[in-house]
């Protein structure tokens, strides 16, 4: 059982919403609270064409998530969306290695034109 | 004899002199000391006022009193006695016979009132041949002076120059030292008020030279010697020591200047900070140096005062970051949501599925209007525009019950349970919109921290106070940080895991200190934490 998208958010209501917004486009979705709950999926063979990920999360966030896969090349290929708040360094964001960065409020189109990009 | 007299004539006056005797008794001790040699002699010594027109000191003992006070009123001049006229042309006055010699016409009766026969004055003069005064001898009788008698009064008169000259040296030399003691003492207090201290160091035999301020700045003993230069590594930490190492080496090898930020060793004072700086001031003949000069500073101060202004701004753009994250969140909610409803107004309307996602859209405003809220009552707070509306009869009992009500689901939901021990009817003069935020800033982090376990929540009467306790079995707060977390920005956990603006013991802080009241906390580790606030019941 597989689906196109991996979600990860923390935040119940922001979650739901994405998830909505991506399934209205035909997408099918898995929703996870964190980085730690994201890796366990991963880890158990679980792969999505996208990642949607959020940065702020407790548990684990998005810059310990992604250098955890880094050392797992089945994981790491997969594309990454990184939705975030605050200004985050570049240095940071260069060494997550994400394939996109969006900054909240999202910008719909762009968001929905990302994830078109990366699932054919 | 001459001579014999002559040798011990100096001998007397270098005595006096290694005495330290006053310049008075110098020139006293020499009239008696000649009369007492030349028996019927009678000596005087006379010095010049500052404009040379007469004289004002007079050293005759043996002389009647009434002819030396009237001397300083009589002016010198080309016919005026032997000294007033010696003393005028700068040249010796042989008077053999006053009453018959025309210098004497003005002052003939006075000479004769004192008994004074001749007179043969010598006149004393500086080097440069300046005239201060004169050596005169008289005598009762007529008399007229041998070469001997000439010699005698010439090297008398040439004795009294060198012990003045003697003197103004002396006096220039005194003066000079005060004024070098005087500079010291400012250069002492100088170094002491700017915390700057002085040293030198002789290279080749690695000899130091430090002011009374390095000491000071060292919290060294005063009288104890320098440290010789590679003894100084004691005083820093390893990697100052090598920066300074370093710098000092790089100066000598290239004859230029250094400036090095020091770190002290640990101290019990606390950390301590230095700038050192320093340069070549001189070097042998193929370039070698072979002294440097320098100064060191304390700069813990501006240290302790940079660190804490990085900390704020740290702070400050941590917090920043964090109201970002949490105001964009909720925004972004609504934004999407109002995305998804206007895209299901395109096909079959649900009309319950769109009314379910309104009340989420007016939840998340809600929930931006509350953090808005909470942002100004800081800015408010911190600018000291802290509110009080106090009224009577506040039931603190009551409003305790009504905060848990509201959080019931949200406890539920963290998978912990609630304990609570209330005392009824608590009531006080307090604000209790302010209230109602204390407990419930406490109540939401009991949840967040509280790691799912047991909460509980006790409100008792406690001597002139009501006692708040809350509970919780979470995630604990380590020691170093119990104190700051009652900070403006300040959070014990990293900011990315745990959400919330980091405000809310600080509003509670500000809040109990505006109401009189005390709060604090105890907590382990791992183990959970209990927050206290003590209200007094007015």
């Amino acid at each position: 059982m597989t689906s196109d998208i991996l979600l990860i958010d923390d935040e119940p209501d922001l979650r739901e919403c994405i998830a909505e917004l991506l399934e209205g486009e035909g997408y099918t979705v898995k929703r996870t609270e964190n980085g730690k709950t994201a890796l366990e999926i991963l880890k158990s063979g679980y792969k999505p064409k996208v990642i949607i990920l959020d940065y702020m999360m407790p548990v684990m966030d998005g810059k310990t998530f992604c250098e955890n896969i880094s050392k797992d090349s089945q994981i790491s290929s997969i594309p990454i969306i990184l939705l975030s708040a605050a200004n985050i360094p570049a240095e940071t964001i260069a060494d997550m290695k994400v394939a996109v960065q969006l900054e909240k409020p999202i910008h719909v189109d762009k968001f929905l034109n990302a994830v078109k990009s990366y699932i054919h | 004899m001459a001579d014999t007299q002559q040798d011990t004539f100096v001998n007397l006056i270098l005595k006096l002199l290694s005495n330290e005797e006053p310049l008075d008794t110098i020139y006293k001790n020499l009239i008696e000391f000649f009369e007492e040699r030349n028996p019927g002699a009678i000596c005087s010594i006379l010095f010049l006022d500052k404009n040379k027109k007469r004289f004002e000191k007079v050293y005759a003992p043996s002389l009647p009193a009434f002819y030396n006070e009237a001397i300083p009123h009589l002016d010198i001049g080309s016919s005026a006695g032997s000294c007033g006229t010696a003393a005028y042309l700068g040249k010796r006055v042989i008077v053999e016979d006053i009453q018959n010699d025309p210098l004497w016409t003005q002052y003939r009766d006075l000479a004769k009132a004192a008994n004074l026969a001749s007179c043969w004055s010598q006149p004393i003069k500086l080097p440069s041949g300046e005239v201060l005064g004169t050596f005169a001898i008289y005598h009762t009788i007529q008399h007229k002076p041998s070469e001997r008698h000439i010699q005698i009064i010439e090297q008398a008169a040439d004795l009294v120059s060198i012990v003045l000259q003697h003197f103004e040296t002396k006096r220039m030399v005194k003066l000079a030292q005060e004024r070098i003691a005087l500079s010291e003492a400012d250069l002492v207090y100088a170094q002491h008020v700017a915390q700057l201290g002085s040293w030198k160091w002789e290279a080749k035999t690695d000899t130091v030279h430090w002011s009374k301020e390095i000491y000071n700045i060292l919290n060294l003993d005063p009288n104890t010697p320098p440290l010789p230069f590679v003894e100084q590594s004691k005083l820093y930490t390893e990697e100052s020591w090598n920066r300074l190492k370093a710098a000092v080496e790089h100066a000598m090898a290239t004859g230029g200047s250094y400036e090095v930020d020091l770190e002290g060793r640990a101290s019990s004072q606390g950390p301590r900070w230095f700038v050192a700086r320093g340069e070549v001031t001189e070097q042998d003949s193929e370039g070698h140096p072979t002294r440097l000069a320098g100064t060191l500073q304390d700069n813990t101060e501006q240290k302790l005062l940079e660190h804490n202004l990085k900390s704020a701004l740290n702070a400050r753009d941590e917090f920043i970051a964090v109201a970002t994250h949490e105001l964009k969140t909720p925004l972004t909610t609504l934004q999407l949501s109002l995305h998804v409803i206007a895209k299901s107004l395109d096909g079959v309307i649900d009309k319950e599925k769109i009314l379910s996602k309104i009340e989420k859209v007016k939840q998340q405003g809600d929930r931006l209007e509350a953090l808005i809220k909470n942002l100004l009552d800081v800015t408010s707070i911190g600018a000291g525009h802290m509110r009080l509306e106090l009224k009577p009869n506040v039931n603190f009992s009551n409003l305790v019950e009504n905060v848990i009500k509201k959080y019931e689901d949200e406890i539920t939901k963290s998978g912990s349970s609630l304990i609570k021990n209330i005392e009824p009817d608590i009531t006080g003069v307090w604000d209790d919109f302010r209230l109602e935020q204390i407990v419930t800033n406490l109540i939401s982090n009991a949840i967040k921290y509280g790691d799912g376990k047991p909460i509980e929540i006790h409100l008792r009467r406690y001597h002139q106070n009501a006692l708040l306790e809350i509970h919780d079995q979470g995630i604990g707060i380590p020691e170093n940080k119990q104190k700051k977390i009652f900070e403006r920005f300040e959070r014990a956990v990293s900011e990315t895991s745990y959400k919330g603006l980091g405000l809310g013991l600080w509003i509670v802080k500000e809040i109990v200190t505006a109401l009189k009241g005390k709060v604090w906390v105890a907590s382990a580790l791992n183990k959970g934490s209990v927050f206290s606030v003590e209200l007094p019941i007015q």
